[in-house]
């Protein structure tokens, strides 16, 4: 088991360097100079060129890409264009934010969806079913950003119960969470729904009946386990993809997270920055998919190869 | 006798789009106290939903059952879902066909069979699981105690059937109900598996309804037969009553078809379910001489690979220094059971798969081909399937399936039409049916579309993997009966493999007998089936089961596993000796046990 | 089921006990703005970005301070003045005494030259730099006078000290790097100090006491950066703000609406025009570009696409600086427009498409920007539509601003196509808009126009140390460059602020210097 987690570690670095170099060399294609942003309308050739040397800009890709490699190998990612501030620095705070975010709204998901799923499936193709399908469907067919003004015009603007962004205490969670989490109910609920679909009518589910076992322990201690993996494999797969990519709910809320730094990274072309933050998307996606894994060979011991 | 069962009127229908179809007609049957009642009957009869019927196990939305089930005189059709809880597993538990997937996968065995203790004895904890260790040894599962806690992927089919077994009679239930249950197992260990049935029932004076296809396996094991058809009860008797004088002609000609081992003893040629329709009988020796397929020293492993680095860890030596022809118009069977590396024999002579060494050569070649496939050999080597249903696209019409090899080919849409009616006739269906989707046939009739399909590009061999295992015997035997036709019309070479011994005895010319990947013995088919040398040849002769109750015998009851052929990394295969038995008759030198 | 009712109920239970203690009630006279633009960084010296760098601006000054109608007045400094013999390249200016810094250090002549050391190194990048890079030495002749020393005579050195990027910070902050560390707290001599900040969200200052001047009311100012406009709206409907800096013509009707809400709207000192590619032929007949001018129909522009939030551009450069005045030259008239054309020899064919000797007119790449400010793209989709009802074949080429920019400066292209572009200068100078936007060979003069009469009115623009004599000459240099019309001059864009009734004495400003110290709170 310990081996598969090594060779899957393995493997994640590789690819990460090879994303990372990718990403690396296509920014620098994407049209845009960071300097001549950064100088502003006042900034003349002169101005924009001694910034470009100040940036270290000036010199060649190749030249660059080394630089930045020797930097990142002892932990140092940069200076931020747009700030000047440490980029690790800024993302870290960032992260913790959007992980913070992430993490409560992952589990509101999974409050409602696993429930929901399952209750769909064991009443599938009736009323209980396509109503909870259609409900889990709908939120997360809702545009994100439509829902999040809809919350805010009703509990913030209206009721004044919660605040309408930012961050300060935990009520400043509830709406992104909610919203965050509604994107992701849809594809869990179904998830569940077809996995615990599936094992219902397994065969080993037929031999629980037929041993008299009541169908609420059938549920609980034959099927959920079994049904349990491409759930977890979908929760992990979101979380991190969630972790990177909820730039509108980060934007709407005004929440601090990566996903907005990487709005305005990008905006500004600021290098530094987007580089570190696609490696930190990898590593995130990477360690997420890990844990998936993990805690399915948790669960079913078949996965682990000896 | 008391009856233990007592059905009357049975009658179960099913909702099927808005309108209650009936699948089980009225039918009416007792099992005996200590009795063995075996349902047989083809696909469709309605001999599983009986069994379902009688457990009440069937959807309550959409099926319904009517009449009367009494067991131990209660009546079990006025029982509460809560109250049949309560019988389920305790008064009566059953046995499915798959132990592969009847068991949950994530639960150690031991706790299965704990489970079903403790929901109808009231038990503590380590009552319950002492008595499940029991069960384990009474199943003879060796070392029970040390396998209790282990989870079913760990045992192989045969000794998952046992946790099954030993699942079924925990709480000593007053009916045993058997619904195909040895059909999924290699015939070595469905005779351990029967065995043991037999066993048990005289130990614990079970009643069993014994629900199968397999007319061996009904002779072997059954006290009374009962016959199906179509959800109808067709006849009901005593055994050996059944056996010798069947009364109705559905179970005459069920038993007709039947291919029993050793029926064929004294003839050379392969013979015909129905003669008759036979221009010319089909002839003892092939009619050429020079070989068509020639393999020499074939040898196929797959790496296991595990670790770090992917470093290979060990081997599967799946076939190993085999070597083998056939000859034109000549039928090779390839016999041996899962893990025998006969599939993959097959899979490699049409490129499904790679082989290490050896030498493959089909007749026309300039030479043979190390290990390649040719595109040409495409074109000459043809091969059908188990599944014939997995083996057409369900979207695509028959006729699109069977003009595509032609339209590659550059042939054009017209010529290929008129061909792919031409073929139609060939396997004796109609040209119209060319429109039709593939889930509009049964299961006989797309083997043979499968059949047509293959002899689309006109090929000299057909190998044919499993392709009639399952099929019903009467399907099964007019696919037989087509396949020698055709191989009379054409002149055909047949890669024939199975693991069903009568049917091979029934059409092949030469029979080769694979074990672990060699094979063990080879020789023409009245040799190897009436003067087998190898110990393995004989044992697994011995296990089919034979459709003849007169003919029933005790055999030891053993706990064998069949072997796996994976090794370790550094593995060197031995070096073997063939033994000339007589000629073209060759034995493998064993080691005396 | 059950158990789901059960937690259906405990959310809602959950949210009112979180509700329950009256969170948004206001602190004592706490002025909380949500502002467009994230708070990058707590340097004045290197923020250039609206408002986030005006709310440094109550805790950073500088000597001199531009007035919303373009006139100087002292802040830091007392007074200024040319030294008559340095042929006008040389200021003598003299400080405020008793000012302090947050940190308790004294302002001081050497405080000011520590800070020029600063602005005049170029290893530190500072991107507002061309407007103070004419001045190459500042030295302390005594501890309340300075001389300023500027490579060429300059008469915009009153308004470039008073630019933000002049901003006076404490020597002490700037040794000890405080600058460039967003969780320390630089010191400045304003009216407020910083007391939190998080980037770049939200920055809290608080009264300093030893202030040298007046202030109003507000212990605290609150700046929040909300960049999506709804969110921005969303806060300030809430009741999480006072002051929306800035309000979207959409949302206009919603706080006008509302009892408790007013908007207020100043012309702001952007201007949106199109640069004229001078490399083209046909554009090198002014007929054509004075037509082109004549075709668009501004006041409509106005009202559909701005939301009445925006006026007509009349004039070269924008509104409120000294030198500007409406020059209503250029009024909608198609039929104008096409009889100027056909005097160029330009008729329409059959296609609609401007023809001349049988030549159709060349398509031109229309470029604009998109995002950057609000309704750049659509403002460019419409003028498009106007030219090409004229006759005008156009390409849209709408990019992303970080896209865009660079390509528009790229010198290759310069001159051959449509740039559209909005003209705002930080710098309260008319003089600043006209020579860096028409000047010759000047980075941001995308049409390439070249008129050497710019350059000598610049010239002498900059050797005139009259206020009064030099806003005239900029009046009239930029008469000259609107009828020459190297652009077509479209709308200047509004700010459009909105307040809750509790904000009084905000008075705004063009260049959004709005003076927010002054903010005065009262009850509703």
């Amino acid at each position: 088991m310990l081996t598969q987690v090594l060779k899957t570690l393995a493997h994640s670095v590789i690819s990460l360097f090879l994303l990372f170099t990718f990403v690396f060399f296509m920014i620098r294609i994407m049209p845009g100079d960071p300097a001549r942003l950064l100088g502003g309308a006042g900034a003349s050739d002169y101005d924009v060129q001694t910034l470009r040397e100040s940036l270290g800009l000036d010199r060649s890709v190749m030249e660059q890409f080394l630089i930045f490699v020797r930097n990142v190998a002892q932990g140092d990612f940069g200076r931020s264009i747009q700030t000047g501030q440490p980029v690790g620095a800024e993302i870290l705070t960032a992260l913790a934010w959007s992980f913070s975010l992430v993490t409560a709204a992952m589990l509101l998901a999974i409050a409602f969806a696993v429930p929901a799923g399952v209750v769909a499936a064991v009443k599938r193709n009736r009323l209980p079913d396509i109503s909870l399908t259609s409900i889990a469907v709908a939120s997360t067919s809702l545009p994100a950003f439509w829902l999040a003004l809809i919350l805010i015009e009703v509990f913030s603007v209206n009721l004044r119960l919660l605040p309408s962004g930012g961050t300060g205490d935990l009520r400043n969670y509830i709406l992104p969470t909610v919203v965050l989490a509604a994107t992701q109910v849809g594809l869990i609920t179904r998830m569940t729904r077809a996995s615990v679909v599936e094992v219902l009518t397994a065969d080993y589910v037929r031999t629980a009946r037929a041993k008299g076992v009541h169908p609420y322990r059938i549920l609980l201690r034959h099927v959920l386990v079994n049904a349990a993996a491409p759930t977890v494999t979908v929760v992990g797969l979101q979380t991190g993809l969630v972790l990177a990519g909820s730039i509108v709910t980060e934007t709407i809320f005004n929440w601090p997270g990566v996903g907005r730094l990487l709005i305005r990274a990008v905006q500004a072309r600021d290098y530094p920055m987007i580089q570190a933050l696609i490696l930190v998307f990898g590593v995130a996606m990477v360690t997420f998919n890990l844990l998936a894994d993990l805690l399915n060979m948790l669960i079913d011991p078949r996965l682990r190869k000896k | 006798m008391t009856n233990i069962l007592e059905v009357k009127g049975l009658t179960t229908s099913f909702l099927r789009s808005g309108n209650w179809t009936p699948v089980v007609h009225g039918i009416d049957f007792q099992v005996k106290r200590g009795e063995t009642l075996a349902v047989v009957g083809e696909s469709g009869s309605g001999k599983s939903v009986t069994a379902l019927s009688v457990m009440r196990l069937l959807p309550p939305r959409t099926s319904r059952v009517e009449g009367s089930i009494k067991l131990g005189g209660d009546e079990l059709l006025d029982r509460s879902e809560a109250e049949m809880r309560g019988i389920r597993g305790n008064r009566v538990a059953m046995i499915f066909q798959e132990p592969m997937t009847s068991l949950n996968p994530l639960m150690p065995v031991g706790e299965q069979i704990r489970e079903a203790i403790m929901l109808h004895r009231n038990v503590s904890l380590a009552e319950a699981k002492a008595l499940a260790l029991d069960m384990l040894d009474k199943v003879r599962i060796p070392s029970a105690a040390k396998r209790y806690g282990e989870i079913p992927h760990q045992f192989s089919g045969g000794m998952r059937q046992r946790v099954m077994i030993a699942m079924a009679l925990a709480c000593k239930p007053e009916l045993i109900i058997a619904d195909e249950p040895t059909t999924a197992l290699d015939v070595t260990i469905q005779a351990q598996i029967l065995e043991l049935l037999r066993d048990l029932r005289e130990e614990e004076d079970m009643s069993v309804l014994f629900i199968t296809h397999d007319m061996g396996v009904v002779a072997e094991i059954a006290d009374r037969v009962m016959v199906m058809q179509n959800g109808s009860l067709v006849e009901e008797a005593e055994v050996r009553q059944l056996f010798r004088a069947p009364a109705a002609s559905y179970t005459r000609t069920l038993l007709e078809a039947v291919p029993v081992v050793g029926s064929m003893a004294g003839k050379d040629a392969p013979e015909a379910f129905k003669a008759s329709t036979f221009k010319v009988p089909p002839s003892p020796r092939p009619a050429h001489d020079a070989p068509l397929l020639d393999v020499k020293g074939l040898t196929i492993r797959f790496d296991v690979r595990s670790g770090l680095f992917e470093r290979v860890s060990a081997r599967v030596h799946a076939v190993e220094n085999v070597s083998f022809s056939i000859g034109r118009g000549e039928t090779l069977a390839l016999v041996g059971e899962s893990g025998s590396g006969k599939s993959t024999i097959g899979r490699t002579l049409v490129g499904l798969a790679n082989c290490l060494r050896g030498e493959i050569r089909v007749a026309g070649e300039k030479e043979g081909s190390l290990c390649r496939t040719i595109e040409e050999r495409r074109q000459r080597v043809q091969m059908i399937f188990q599944d014939p249903y997995a083996s057409l696209d369900p979207r695509l019409r028959i006729g699109r399936a069977l003009t595509e090899p032609l339209r590659i080919r550059g042939v054009s849409e017209r010529d290929a039409l008129e061909q792919a009616a031409e073929l139609m006739r060939l396997v004796r269906l109609s040209p119209d049916m060319l429109k039709r989707f593939p889930h509009e046939f049964s299961g006989g009739q797309r083997q043979r579309i499968c059949i047509a399909r293959a002899l689309s590009v006109k090929p000299a061999l057909l190998i044919a993997d499993e392709a009639v295992s399952a099929l019903d015997v009467s399907i099964k035997a007019q696919i037989i009966d087509l396949m020698l036709e055709l191989q009379q019309e054409l002149d055909l070479s047949y890669l024939f493999i199975s693991h069903d011994m009568a049917v091979v005895e029934r059409l092949s010319h030469r029979v080769a007998v694979m074990y672990l990947g060699e094979i063990v013995e080879m020789g023409s088919r009245r040799n190897v089936f009436e003067n087998p040398q190898h110990p393995y040849t004989r044992r697994l002769l011995q296990a089919v089961p034979v459709p003849d109750p007169e003919r029933r015998m005790r055999r030891s009851l053993t706990v064998d596993e069949i072997h796996s052929p994976i090794r370790t990394k550094d593995f060197i295969p031995p070096v073997r000796r063939m033994i000339t038995v007589s000629p073209g008759h060759v034995v493998q030198q064993w080691e005396m046990a | 089921m059950a158990f789901s009712r059960q937690r259906l109920s405990a959310l809602l239970l959950a949210t009112a006990l979180l509700a329950a203690p009256a969170a948004f009630a206001q602190e004592a006279k706490t002025f909380r703005a949500v502002i467009s633009l994230p708070i990058q960084t707590l340097d004045p010296q290197k923020s250039i970005a609206g408002l986030a760098g005006d709310a440094l601006r109550t805790v950073f000054q500088t000597l001199t301070f531009v007035q919303s109608d373009g006139s100087v007045a002292p802040m830091l400094a007392q007074s200024w003045e040319i030294d008559p013999n340095s042929e006008g390249l040389q200021w003598i200016v003299k400080l405020k005494p008793d000012v302090v810094f947050h940190d308790g250090e004294p302002f001081n002549a050497a405080a000011v030259a520590a800070n020029w050391k600063r602005l005049l190194d170029p290893k530190v990048p500072i991107q507002a730099r061309s407007n103070i890079n004419m001045i190459t030495e500042v030295e302390a002749i005594d501890d309340l006078t300075v001389r300023f020393t500027t490579n060429r005579p300059f008469s915009g050195f009153p308004m470039a000290i008073g630019h933000a990027v002049s901003s006076i910070v404490s020597p002490k902050s700037i040794a000890a790097g405080l600058l460039d560390d967003p969780n320390a707290s630089p010191a400045g001599t304003g009216p407020y100090r910083i007391a939190r900040f998080t980037l770049p969200d939200e920055l809290e200052v608080e009264k300093f006491d030893n202030y040298w001047g007046k202030t109003g009311n507000a212990e605290k100012l609150v700046f929040i950066s909300r960049p999506d406009e709804q969110a921005r709206m969303a806060a300030f409907l809430a009741g999480e703000a006072d002051a929306n800096f800035y309000v979207g013509a959409e949302s206009r009707g919603r706080v006008e609406g509302s009892q408790d809400l007013r908007t207020e709207a100043i012309a702001s000192i952007r201007e949106f025009i199109v640069h004229l590619p001078m490399k083209v032929d046909a554009l090198q007949d002014i007929r054509v570009r004075r037509a082109l001018n004549h075709a668009i129909d501004r006041d409509q522009i106005v009202k559909s696409v701005f939301g009445g939030v925006a006026e007509p551009a009349l004039s070269a450069i924008q509104p409120g600086v000294a030198g500007y005045e409406k020059l209503p030259i250029y009024t909608y008239d198609v039929d104008k427009a096409a009889a100027l054309l056909k005097e160029a020899g330009w008729t329409k064919n059959a296609n609609g498409v401007l023809e001349k000797d049988g030549k159709p007119f060349p398509t031109l790449v229309f470029m604009s920007g998109r995002g950057r400010v609000p309704n750049d793209a659509r403002l460019a989709q419409v003028t498009a539509a106007y030219l090409n009802q004229i006759g005008i074949p156009t390409t849209l080429q709408i990019d992303e601003f970080a896209t865009f920019y660079p390509a528009a400066m790229a010198p290759d292209g310069r001159g051959t196509r449509f740039v559209h572009m909005s003209w705002g200068f930080g710098q309260m100078d008319g003089a600043a808009f006209l020579c860096t936007v028409y000047g010759e060979g000047r980075p941001q003069n995308f049409g390439g126009y070249e008129n050497p009469k710019v350059g000598e009115a610049c010239g002498k623009i900059d050797n005139t140390f009259d206020a009064a004599e030099r806003a005239r000459l900029i009046a009239e240099a930029t008469k000259m460059v609107y009828e020459d019309a190297p652009a077509i001059f479209l709308v200047v864009p509004s700010l459009l602020a909105g307040f809750n009734s509790t904000v009084k004495n905000l008075k705004l400003d063009a260049g959004e210097n709005h003076l927010l110290w002054e903010v005065e709170l009262g009850a509703n």
